[in-house]
């Protein structure tokens, strides 16, 4: 197992915001957690990136307990993590915003080709390479905020909503880059979505997270024909 | 009054703002990172006059080395404030604000008590006058203002290339995303405290011969410095900082030669007052990011 996270709660501002939550990443595999607004979603990823303290519970990665270690170090152990609202650096440029990425990484050769990859998967990024981040439009500040969190050669990455806000069409390109990731660069995954429909039709398995709890988890083809999951998360009469 | 007296109040303008400026910058890369106001940043610049002092009077060492020599152990007394006293108080306005000035009073009161209220002086290790587009200008001054810009130049060039130095820019634009991308905050904590006390102490050192040594000497400066920053707008790291930076010493030099140095200070506040009254956020001021 990858990440095993062992019935973990944690309070935020004083409510609890987890409770008692067990989730499981393979390796290889990109694993979604859809739920409402406030279901916890963010909470969770913030928790594993080190952001959040549990008050009870485990977080495991690759074997080693990283529950409680400082964020700087769980990124440098090889989980790279897409912000909600992206959290670019403003006012650097997107080849700086990019290198920043990178910081954990010591090999300059190494750094180098990264960009050119990233460059070469996000051509847009190259063209705006010497822009600030903050110009940017909404899509490429993701496409940015993804490339970023891939310059840290990440195992498993963590997107938070990379969705929300981007067109219908740009919600598609996301779901083609999240198949890139895994299945080129075999990087584990772990999305996170309000649009349920999108994520689960490239996940290889799903949990459903609803007040702080998980609801349902199974693979995605049972998730779509589970009647409460077609009601309340993909919009379907019934 | 004809332009070589205008050229000479402009030149000692600029110099006493580069000057300035060195105190300035580090209390504001300080502010940026740390989110505290460090109230005894002018006591780094006093110690930093102290310390060239002691080396070069006492000791016996040549000037530019005592200077260099100060900038490290300054340097190494903000690790240690950062270590043990700042770190603690990260992000927490008021207390942080307490700490800092028990700080102050504390390095004030240990000089005093370490050096007595005697006299002391540096040497001045230039002489003379330099003429500049006929006019005569002290060689002294221009030699101060061409090392502080040499040492801002190379700050600003710091945070714009090498890698420690854009970390110490993404910490002061989003610190959680930074620590996202394995960006040690402990580190970029410690080398903004280490760049904002080598300048401070620099500053120190290159006015010390201009004035006599006191050990409340920090505390104007601060005032000065911090002036600078609101001028230049809180938001903005270097570019305000620069800019209210060289009003404040050109302003103060326009003032002392034309009306007077008792007022000049007085004055200085009013015309700052009066461009915050027109532009409350300063020259480059944007809405402060959380």
């Amino acid at each position: 197992m990858l990440l095993h996270i062992k019935e973990l709660t944690v309070h935020y501002e004083g409510a609890e915001a987890l409770n008692n939550v067990t989730v499981e990443v393979e390796e290889g595999s990109v694993v979604t957690i859809i739920g409402a607004n406030g279901a916890g979603k963010t909470t969770l990823l913030r928790a594993i990136s080190g952001l959040e303290k549990p008050v009870s519970g485990e977080i495991w990665f690759k074997g080693d307990r990283i529950d409680g270690m400082l964020s700087e170090a769980i990124a440098r152990k090889g989980i790279g993590h897409c912000p909600e609202g992206r959290r670019l650096f403003p006012f650097m440029t997107v080849l700086e915003n990019l290198k920043m990425g990178a910081y954990s990484q010591k090999n300059r050769a190494g750094i180098e080709e990264n960009i050119h990859n990233i460059y070469k998967r996000f051509p847009i990024l190259k063209e705006r390479a010497r822009q600030k981040a903050g110009t940017l439009s909404g899509g490429e500040q993701q496409m940015l905020a993804i490339g970023r969190a891939l310059m840290g050669r990440p195992i498993l990455l963590l997107l938070d909503e990379p969705s929300l806000g981007l067109s219908p069409l740009m919600v598609n390109e996301i779901k083609n880059i999240v198949t890139t990731i895994s299945k080129e660069m075999m990087v584990s995954i772990l999305l996170i979505e309000q649009n349920s429909r999108m994520a689960l039709s490239v996940a290889d398995y799903g949990y459903v997270l609803e007040t702080g709890r998980v609801r349902l988890q199974d693979k995605p083809e049972s998730l779509m024909t589970n009647d409460h999951v077609r009601k309340a998360y993909l919009g379907e009469e019934l | 009054m004809n332009a070589q007296d205008i050229l000479a109040m402009v030149i000692n303008g600029l110099s006493s703002g580069l000057t300035l400026m060195l105190v300035a910058l580090g209390l504001t890369l300080v502010f940026g990172i740390l989110h505290i106001i460090n109230l005894a940043h002018g006591e780094l610049y006093m110690l930093g006059a102290y310390c060239v002092w002691w080396l070069s009077e006492l000791m016996g060492f040549n000037y530019w080395f005592a200077i260099v020599l100060a900038m490290i152990l300054i340097a190494f007394l903000g690790v240690l404030m950062e270590r043990y006293l700042f770190r603690r108080f990260r992000a927490i306005m008021v207390p942080s604000l307490v700490v800092s000035i028990g700080l102050m009073l504390f390095l004030q009161s240990s000089i005093l008590l370490g050096t007595g209220m005697g006299d002391k002086e540096i040497e001045p290790v230039f002489h003379g006058q330099v003429t500049f587009l006929g006019t005569s200008l002290s060689l002294g001054r221009v030699i101060i203002g061409a090392v502080a810009t040499v040492l801002v130049i190379a700050v600003i060039l710091f945070l714009k290339y090498a890698r420690p130095g854009q970390a110490i820019r993404a910490v002061a634009q989003d610190a959680e995303a930074s620590s996202l991308q394995g960006i040690s905050m402990n580190s970029v904590s410690r080398l903004t405290m280490i760049i904002g006390s080598a300048l401070a102490a620099a500053a120190g050192g290159l006015l010390g011969p201009v004035f006599h040594l006191d050990y409340m000497m920090g505390f104007p400066v601060l005032l000065k410095a911090l002036l600078a920053i609101v001028l230049g707008g809180m938001g903005s790291v270097v570019g305000g900082v620069i800019l209210g930076s060289l009003v404040i010493g050109l302003v103060h030099s326009f003032a002392t030669t034309l009306i007077g140095p008792e007022i000049a200070e007085i004055i200085l506040f009013l015309i700052i007052a009066f461009i915050l009254l027109i532009r409350p956020s300063g020259f480059f001021g944007m809405e402060l990011r959380t």
